[in-house]
This record gives C-alpha cells, structure tokens and sequence, in this order.
C-alpha cells in the first residue's frame, strides 16, 4: 500500500517532531513527505496525492485555512483527509475549519501519541 | 362639584326652570320686550278704560249741555206760545188787537223756525222726531189758523201747541240726560227748568185766561173751586222749585250759582205769591162788589219773572255743565300725561338696564377677544355693583390666573434650553421661541407665518401634517435631520414632533435642538473608541502571535521530551544491561528527568492557556456565544469531564441541583469551564470528607455552589482568590497546584454574565465557591405569563415563546410506527440516531447530505427530519428553505442537531427545534415525541390589533416561520374569530385586549382553556 501522508508546517522541529511521531509507519508502507509553505503544500497534495496531510495555519505566503479551502472545495478533493494544527483552539479558528472543510482540528502541543492514533485511524492501519 | 348653576338647589325653584329655559334662550332685546310687553299691556289697559270711562262722562255731560242748547229756542217758543194763548183768549180790559195776535204769530214763527234749525242739527242725537213733527203738525195747522178766529177746535190747538212743547220738553229732558243727572246740583236746576216753571207757567196762564173777577162776582162755585186748584198747584209748584234750587245751593260746587239766582229765585217767588194774593183778594171781594184787575199785571209779572229765571237757571246749568265736562277733559289729559310719563320712564329706564348689561357683556366679549389674540395684561374696569359686577370680577380673576398661567408658560417657553416652534397643520410656523431664535439666528418675527421648511429643508410643506407617515419623530421620541440658520449654513438637528388638538384645529409643537456639539463629541467619542479598539485588536494580535509563538517551541519541547520517553521505553531502556547499579539509577534518573520535563511542559502549556483565556476576556476579545441554557445540564457535564479527578479518592462528587430550575441566558463552553474550574479546585484541596455541587433558585438568580472540606481559607484571604497570580495559604509548605489563574478567569466570566462570585470557608473545615447568574427574562415572563400576560416586541423572543409553549403543552406520548428521516454526513451520528430512534419504535431513514435528503423526502414523506447543517453539498439550511418553500413538505417537522450555534436562522427558516451538537438524546428524543404527536400540523395563531400595519409585520414574520396565521382588527372580531378558529395562541396588543378583556373571555370559551396569550404594547 502506497499511503502517503504530508506535514507542512514553517518550523522545521515540528516537521521533525511529527516525522519521528509517525515513523513507525513507515514499517507499514506509509511515505511521508513533507513541506514549509502553503504554496508548496498544495502543488505536493496535487502531485503526490496523499491521504493524510497535517497542516499548520499560520505559515508564510499561503496559510492552512486557504490550502485546506482550495484542496476541498476548488480542487474537489474530498477524499483528502486534512488535520489542522494551530495555536489553542479558538471558537474562531474551529469554526473557520468547519468552514473550509477540515476534518479534524488539533491543538499545539499535541500529544504525539494522539497524533499517531489519527494517522493510524485515518489510513486504516493496525496500531502497532 | 358645584352644583350646576342652571338647576337652583331649592325645590319650590326648580318650578322657575322653564321660564329660566325660556329666558336663557332669548337674547337681551328679546328678554326686555317681552317683560316690557308684560308691563306696558295692563298698563294701557287700565289707562284707556280710565279714560274712555272719562269720555263717557264727559259725552254725558256734553249730551246734557245739547239738551240745554235745545231747550232755548223751545223756551222761546214756548213763551210766545204761552203769549199766544192769552191773546187768542182775550183778557179783560186789555184790548186785543188782530195784529196783536199776528205781530206774536210771527214772532212765535221765528222761533219755531229757530227751533227748527236746532232740531235738525240735534233732534237726531236727542231722538225728538216724534214729539217735533207732532209740535211742528199742530203749530202748521195753527199758523193756518185766521187769528182771534175761533175755529172749531181753535182753543184746543192754542192748549196743544204748550202741551206738545211741554212734552217735547220733557223728552229732551230724558233723552239728553238731564233727568238721569246724579249731580244734584244740575239735577235740581235741570228740574226747575225743564219741569217745574214751564208746568208753573203753564199754570199761571191757564189762571190769567180765566175770567176770575166774573167768576167772583157771580160767587161761581165752581169758578172758586177750579181757581183755588190751580192756586194751590201753582203754590206747591213754587215751593217744590224753591226747595230744590235751596239743595242746589248747598250742594253745588258752582261758586256763581247761589249769587245769581237767589235774587231772581226771590223775585220769581214774590210775583207768583202777589199773584196768588191778588187773585185771593178777588175771591174775597165782597159779592157785587167789583173786584180789582189788579191780579192780570200781577200774573203777568210772575209769568215775566218766571222766564227771567228760567234764562237764569238754564245758563247756570250750562255753566256746570261746561265746567264739570273741563274737568273731566282736564282729569282725562292729566291721565294721558301721567300715563305717557310713567310708560316713558319706564321705557327709559329699561332702556338704560338694557345698555349696561349690553355695555358689560360687550366689554367682557371684548376683553375675552384682547385675551384670546394674545393681550392678557389689561383687565376689565367697570363700576358695576350688581350680579354683572360678580361675573366682571370672577372674569378678572380668570384673566388674572390665566395671564399668570401664560406668562408661567411664556417664560418655560422662552426659557427652554431647546428651541421650541409651534405650527399649524399646514406646517406654518405660529410661534418661535429665545432658543429656537438662537439656534437659526432668525428673528421670531421673521419666520412667523412662514413655512417649517424655511429652517428643516428636509421636510416638505406637509412635514407637520405627516410626520408620522412620514416616520418623522412623531411623538416624543427625536428624530435627527438637518437644520438650516438664517446664513444658510447647515447643522444636525434633533427634532422631536408633538401633535395636540386645540378646537379643530391641529397644532404640531415641534422641539429642536442643534447636536452640532454633541456630534462632535459622538466623533470625538468615536475617534477614541476606534483608537482604542486598534489598541484592543493590537493586543489581540499581539497575544495572538505570542500564544503562537510561546507553543510552536513549547510543542517541541513536549513533544520531544514525550518521544524521548517513548523511545527510552521501548527500545533504549530495554536493552540497557541490568546489574550494573550507576546505569540502573542514571537510567531511572532520566525516566524521572523525562517526566519532569513533560509534566512542567504541561503546566506551561495550561498557564499559557489561562493567561490567554484572561488576556482575551479583558481585550474582549471573546465572542461569547449567548443562548438559553440548562445550569442541570452544565453541571452534569462538568461532573462528567471531572469524574478523573475522583479516581483515586475516597469519595465521589455529589450533585444536588433544584427541579425545574429556570433557564439562564449564557455562554455554554464558558460557563462549563467555571463549574469544572471550581470542582477541580476544590478537589485538589480535599482529599477527605467530599464535594458537592448544588444549584438552586434564587430569586431571579441561578445560585451554583461548590462545596469542599478542604483546608480552608482565611476570611482574608477571601478577596485574594480571585486575584490573578495569587495564591493563598504558605507556598512554601504548600507547594502550589495549578496556575492561579483559574478563580480569575472563573470571576471574569461570572461577571460578564451579570452575576457574582464569592467564598465563604472556615480553615481547617472546607469552602464554598458560589456564583449566581440571572434567569433569563424570557423564563422570568413566561413564568409571570403563566399563560396569561408576556409583553413582548421581538419577534424572535415571540417565536422562542410560541415553541416554549407547545412544548410545555404537549405531552410526549408514544407514537405509531413514524418515519423519521436522519440527515447527517456523519455515519456515527447517523447510525447513533437510528439505534436512539428505533428503540423509542420509529422507523428510521438516512441521508447521508442535503442532496440526497431532498430525493428521498421527494420518494417518500417523512414524519419528521432530524438535519445536520454542516455537509458537503447542500447544507442543512439550504435543505431547510427548500423543505418549507414547496408546500408539499411544508407540514413536515424538522428538528436541527449541529455543531453550528445559528438559532436564528434556523428559526427564521423555520425549522421546528434546534439541537446543538454534543447534545443530550433524551431531550432530543422528548422533543421528536412531541413533534410527531401534534401530528405535523401547523400551529395555529390568531394576531389581533387595531392597527393593520402591525398586524402585517406580524403575520409575515409567523408565516415565514410556519405558522398558520389569521388576523383580527378589533377586540370583538378578535373573540369571535378566536372562538371559530380555536388557534393555539393569540398574540394581541395588550391595550385592545384590556379594553375587550380578551383574556377573560376566551379563557371562559370552551376549548380555549388553554389558549396560549402573548400581548405585546
């Protein structure tokens, strides 16, 4: 099985941190990929068409509210299962995910292990 | 109450209403006719009998004075036919000559036709036809007569001629009055003249032509006899004349009676008395003797005196006649004078009463004209006593009030701080007062009688006219728009527009007052709010970026740290030899080091959190998301996020919550946080004994407390605990749990709320942390209404009422096998759904979106649609609107559960009930009961008002929302439409509905028991 999962986040410790997070997976056939922009995101979400994508909000030249809109809506691509990341979650931010059609919404700091369990979720693999 | 003036108090007055009625209605000149009509008519009355009884008299007396102008040529007549008769019969030695005779007929003609002439001009009046043609027949017959020839009744018309003179005499007597004189005095003279002398001379002559000496000589017995008769006739003849002249004298007024006719009286009397002795010394004359003639002369002396009298006498009596008639004509003028002066006086004097009643009136009519256009000073001055005088001064009294009243007025008026300009209904200014020149630098005079649109360009002409349609701040309330001064420059003006009826006329008071100063400081007051906004958005930002900031390293901290944990775990502490006692404890050293890392990580994180939590709520940055809310239902959950905490202790936490605890309006999330804030509070400080939340009414609070038998705090340190950063009790021994900000953030929310927050503790014993929140004001007036009265003006509180009430009416009960349609992208949810729905026996469809919800409610009708908003697709308000537009779906009930806290479209689209997501199932499934037990019919509401605008926005704002809706325009129409109808509710202005007591009367209607009311003002 060819799962792929993106992590884009600006900073490149929470690119690392998420990568060891989800690196036993890799065991599994996942390839995860990963990016530090928004406009980088998408062209890798259009090219490499990952199933997973942990997406930051705040991030230079294209935020995550954006990516996620256009992934869901402009290029229909309902099937991608996106995690938002941000700062505490305001009743602002959560809603505006509803809106632009994420579908799970996670605080920083995570939990890596609750991170793990989502991806683990979402791809349909057994937990380790 | 004073009595009414017009019904006078005293009973026996109440009979003068009539003629008071009469007299009220009559104006002034009418009312002195008419008394004066009352006055003058038996006035006139009496007059003109008093003088036409005066004319009576007098015509009497003037009747009795022709009487006596007749009886002069008779007189004359008379004693030439007296003359006559004695020279027809011839005397003793006196030589009768024919032309004796002839020379007396003439005369005797003269006369009678001098009586003649008398006759025609007064025989009518004295009705002597019959006795003058019976005269004038027999004298005719004797003039025919040759004198001293004897024919064969010579004698007799000689005799004839006196008698019928003697009794046209006496005819004139009865005719003029004469005998029926009740004077005395002309009475007795009337009867000497008229009956005794001419009888007397008769008498005398019947004597004289007697042969008495012959008679004597010859000693005639008979002769004696018939002498003696005539004698003693003549005798008492004189004496009843001279007895009646004698009570004349004493009874006549005439002081020219007595002294003219003593003398002859006398005279007349001797000559008859010689008379009478001559002819009695003949008869004594011895027989054979010749007597003497001497009693001829004698006879004819009386006869010649008797005449003279007679003049005498007649002219008396027509001097009083004359003067009594010149004193009844002069009583009579006296009447007319005195009468003529007495009408004219009083004809004066009603005329005078007139003037001064017109004077008053018209002075008082003119006074009331000088006040009513404006001139109040100058009161009334007259010099009236009278009941006009009361009516004056009580006129001066009002005058005096109203010019106090005015000028009290004038003087609010002139000096009010706003402008003050009053106009008529064409919105032409009438008055313009100090302020309102100050505002517009006009003069008064200069915009009197000018257009209101000279200084509000923006209303036209009619502005005053139609302010209200024109929503032109008609009634109290201002309105803002434009002023206009006398430079033409402009200014905000607040205008404000009353109408009064004055009369008929309609007078708008307009109130004005330039906000140019209030403006500026509204934009002053802007410009500093706007400032501080960027402030607050700043710092916003700012804590934004900073939270952003503080978590990006803090999450690799943790999350590393968690890592390095997790790898130390499985792979690197496993395979660390054992046995080796520095590696063992360096090994157990970095587990321990690990978790301290993690655990302050993630103590930073929360204080992080809470700093935030405080920054926002004090920036106002929060949107706090406000709805009616169930305090049971927050404080079940805080128990059930909390229950962690009680894992390892020796008791569980108690919850005693109040039944029928009223709803609070307020932030769920929020208001969840405080309660879990101070259950976890207080169980970091108890570890015996227990905790309880209770939460009760009280008055129009929600009262939540949470109770510990924790350590306690200080009664002063009381305050403390909800400073920030603070933290009570020795945190030196104490080693502090949590952030400190918990209690801080719990008071911000609380208040924000309207309520408060308070401990009370005792060291060593426990505490309790109480905060109250204020029911909701919808609870408090429903529960006021009690389906009786809410007052409301919103339309949506109106529609929560309405839902709230077929709620409460409708019992859930069970239903048969009813479809319900399940709409949610969620498969979980969905599938939740059907387990819940099929337990309580409803057959339950899904959808899995809006699309696929509208094909399958085309395919089949559900009972009722359970519609999850946020989907791909279609989204559930979208499918909502499409549901209640097509009138096939309108009927179907479709209960909201979402994520999405948006009420008031949903409502506005009319949908039945709204779920938020997480939600509690078995309110859920309550209200799904209660849906499709009313059997998806429409409710029924009946709008009732007089004002047909209203009625409109109302009945527009139901039916969008699903209602079916009539509508009434009067409290009468209301209950009857009310009874026909039986809506579930009737939302009437509460105004009409006291007036009709709408309420009363349907609540006693059969099947209207329970009608549900809303009125609204």
């Amino acid at each position: 099985m060819e799962a792929k999962i993106l992590v884009v986040d600006d900073e490149a410790h929470i690119r690392l941190l998420i990568e060891q997070t989800l690196e036993e997976l890799e065991d599994q056939g996942v390839e995860i990929i990963t990016s530090d922009n928004g406009v980088d995101a998408l062209e890798l979400i259009k090219t490499e068409k990952p199933k997973l994508v942990f997406l930051d909000v705040m991030m230079p030249k294209m935020n995550g509210f954006d990516v996620c809109r256009t992934v869901k809506f402009d290029l229909g691509m309902t099937d991608v299962y996106i995690v938002m990341l941000t700062a505490k979650g305001q009743e602002f931010d959560r809603q505006r995910g509803n809106e632009v059609g994420a579908n799970v919404y996670m605080t920083k700091p995570f939990d890596p292990d609750e991170l793990l369990a989502k991806a683990t979720e979402v791809l349909g693999l057994t937990a380790s | 109450m004073n009595k009414h003036p017009n019904s006078p108090s005293a009973p026996w007055l109440t009979q003068f209403n009539p003629g008071m009625r009469l007299m009220n209605r009559l104006k002034f000149p009418q009312k002195f006719l008419l008394i004066s009509l009352l006055f003058a008519l038996p006035l006139a009355l009496v007059m003109t009998l008093l003088i036409l009884e005066i004319n009576t008299s007098i015509d009497f007396a003037e009747k009795e004075k022709s009487g006596t102008t007749y009886l002069r040529p008779l007189r004359t007549f008379y004693a030439y036919a007296l003359q006559n008769q004695i020279l027809d019969q011839g005397l003793d030695n006196v030589t009768i000559t024919v032309a004796d005779i002839k020379t007396n007929r003439t005369q005797m003609d003269q006369a009678f036709l001098s009586l003649e002439t008398t006759d025609r001009r007064l025989g009518a009046t004295l009705n002597t036809s019959q006795e003058f043609t019976a005269l004038k027949t027999t004298w005719t017959s004797l003039k025919s007569q040759a004198p001293g020839e004897l024919g064969s009744s010579g004698e007799d018309l000689d005799s004839k001629v006196i008698d019928e003179a003697l009794t046209l005499m006496s005819k004139i007597g009865e005719t003029s009055n004469l005998i029926i004189d009740s004077n005395l005095d002309s009475y007795s003279l009337m009867d000497t003249v008229l009956l005794k002398i001419p009888a007397d001379q008769q008498l005398l002559v019947k004597t004289l032509v007697l042969d008495i000496p012959g008679m004597a000589q010859h000693g005639s017995t008979a002769g004696l006899a018939q002498t003696s008769s005539l004698a003693s006739l003549m005798q008492s003849n004189i004496n009843g004349t001279q007895s009646g002249i004698q009570l004349a004298f004493r009874d006549s007024s005439s002081p020219t009676l007595q002294p003219t006719l003593e003398k002859p009286l006398k005279e007349y009397v001797d000559a008859v008395n010689s008379f009478l002795s001559a002819v009695g010394r003949i008869w004594n004359t011895p027989t054979g003797e010749k007597p003497s003639d001497e009693y001829r002369a004698a006879g004819l002396a009386a006869v010649q005196s008797s005449f003279k009298f007679w003049d005498l006498s007649v002219a008396e009596l027509d001097k009083l006649l004359q003067s009594r008639i010149d004193a009844q004509v002069q009583q009579k003028n006296i009447a007319i004078v005195l009468t003529a002066v007495v009408l004219a006086a009083v004809v004066y004097l009603w005329i005078a009463f007139y003037l001064a009643v017109m004077r008053t009136v018209s002075s008082l009519g003119a006074a009331s004209k000088r006040m009513v256009s404006g001139d109040m000073a100058s009161a009334i001055e007259l010099d009236n006593k009278d009941e006009l005088g009361q009516i004056v001064t009580a006129f001066n009294d009002i005058a005096i009030a109203l010019v106090q009243a005015s000028a009290y007025r004038q003087a609010v008026v002139d000096n009010a701080a706003d402008g003050i300009l009053t106009t008529d209904e064409q919105g032409t200014i009438a008055s313009f007062n100090p302020a309102a020149e100050g505002i517009f630098g006009f003069k008064a005079p200069e915009v009197i009688g000018k257009k209101a649109s000279l200084l509000v360009p923006a209303a036209n002409d009619e502005m005053f006219a139609s302010f209200s349609a024109a929503g032109f701040g008609m009634g109290k309330k201002a309105r803002e728009t434009q002023g206009k001064r006398k430079d033409a420059s402009t200014f905000p003006l607040d205008l404000a527009v009353t109408e009064t009826i004055l009369g008929d006329k309609h007078v708008f008071i307009a109130l004005l007052r330039d906000i140019t100063d209030l403006k500026e400081a509204e934009a002053a007051m802007r410009q500093a709010k706007e400032t501080a906004e960027a402030a607050s958005q700043m710092k916003g930002t700012f804590l934004a970026n900073v939270s952003h900031e503080l978590r990006t390293p803090l999450t690799s901290v943790l999350g590393f740290a968690k890592i390095i944990k997790k790898r130390l775990d499985e792979i690197v502490f496993p395979v660390v030899p054992a046995g080796d006692p520095k590696v063992q404890r360096a090994v157990q050293q970095v587990n321990t080091n690990v978790d301290i890392i993690i655990a302050e990580g993630e103590r930073l994180t929360s204080l992080i959190n809470n700093v935030l939590d405080l920054a926002k709520i004090e920036a106002g940055k929060i949107d706090w998301n406000m709805q009616p809310l169930s305090m049971k239902e927050i404080i079940e959950r805080a128990a059930a996020s909390t229950s962690s905490l009680f894992e390892n202790k020796p008791f569980k936490l108690a919850l005693e919550i109040e039944d029928g605890l009223p709803e609070i309006i307020g932030d769920h999330d929020r208001l969840l946080q405080v309660v879990i804030n101070l259950i976890s509070n207080s169980s970091k400080f108890t570890d015996q004994g227990g905790i309880t939340v209770r939460a009760r009414r009280d008055n129009a609070n929600v009262l939540v407390s949470v109770t510990d038998t924790g350590m306690g705090i200080a009664e002063g340190d009381y305050e403390k605990v909800f400073e920030q950063f603070v933290q009570v009790g020795d945190t030196l021994t104490n080693k502090p749990k949590g952030t400190g900000l918990g209690l801080p953030i719990c008071k911000q929310i609380v208040e924000h709320h309207g309520g408060k927050i308070w401990v009370q503790s005792e060291l060593g014993k426990g505490s309790t942390f109480s905060f109250t929140l204020p029911i909701s004001k919808q609870a408090l007036e429903g529960e006021k209404a009690s389906g009786e009265f809410v007052r409301i003006v919103d339309v949506n509180a109106l529609v929560g009422k309405l839902k709230a009430h077929i709620v409460s009416a409708t019992q859930s009960r069970p239903v048969g096998k009813k479809t319900v349609l399940v709409v949610d992208d969620d498969s979980h949810i969905r599938e939740l759904l059907r387990q819940e729905l099929e337990a309580e026996g409803y057959g339950v469809r899904e959808a899995k979106d809006g699309r696929d919800a509208l094909a399958q409610v085309k395919r089949e009708k559900p009972d009722l649609i359970v519609l999850d908003v946020m989907m791909p697709e279609l989204s559930g308000f979208d499918v909502a609107a499409v549901l209640r537009n097509d009138p096939e779906t309108l009927n179907i009930p479709i209960v909201i559960l979402s994520v999405m806290q948006d009420k008031q479209r949903g409502y506005r689209l009319g949908v039945d009930r709204y779920f938020t997501k997480p939600t509690d199932t078995k309110v859920l499934l309550e209200e799904i009961g209660s849906l499709l037990a009313q059997g998806g019919t429409r409710k029924k509401v009946l709008v009732v008002d007089e004002d047909a605008a209203t009625v409109k926005t109302l009945m527009d704002a139901l039916q969008s929302q699903g209602y079916a809706v009539t509508a009434a325009y009067s409290g009468q129409d209301g209950i009857d439409q009310a009874i026909a109808d039986q809506p579930d509710m009737v939302i009437a202005r509460s105004a009409l509905s006291e007036k009709h007591d709408l309420v009363k009367t349907l609540r006693f209607e059969k099947n209207l028991e329970k009608i549900f009311f809303l009125l609204f003002e």
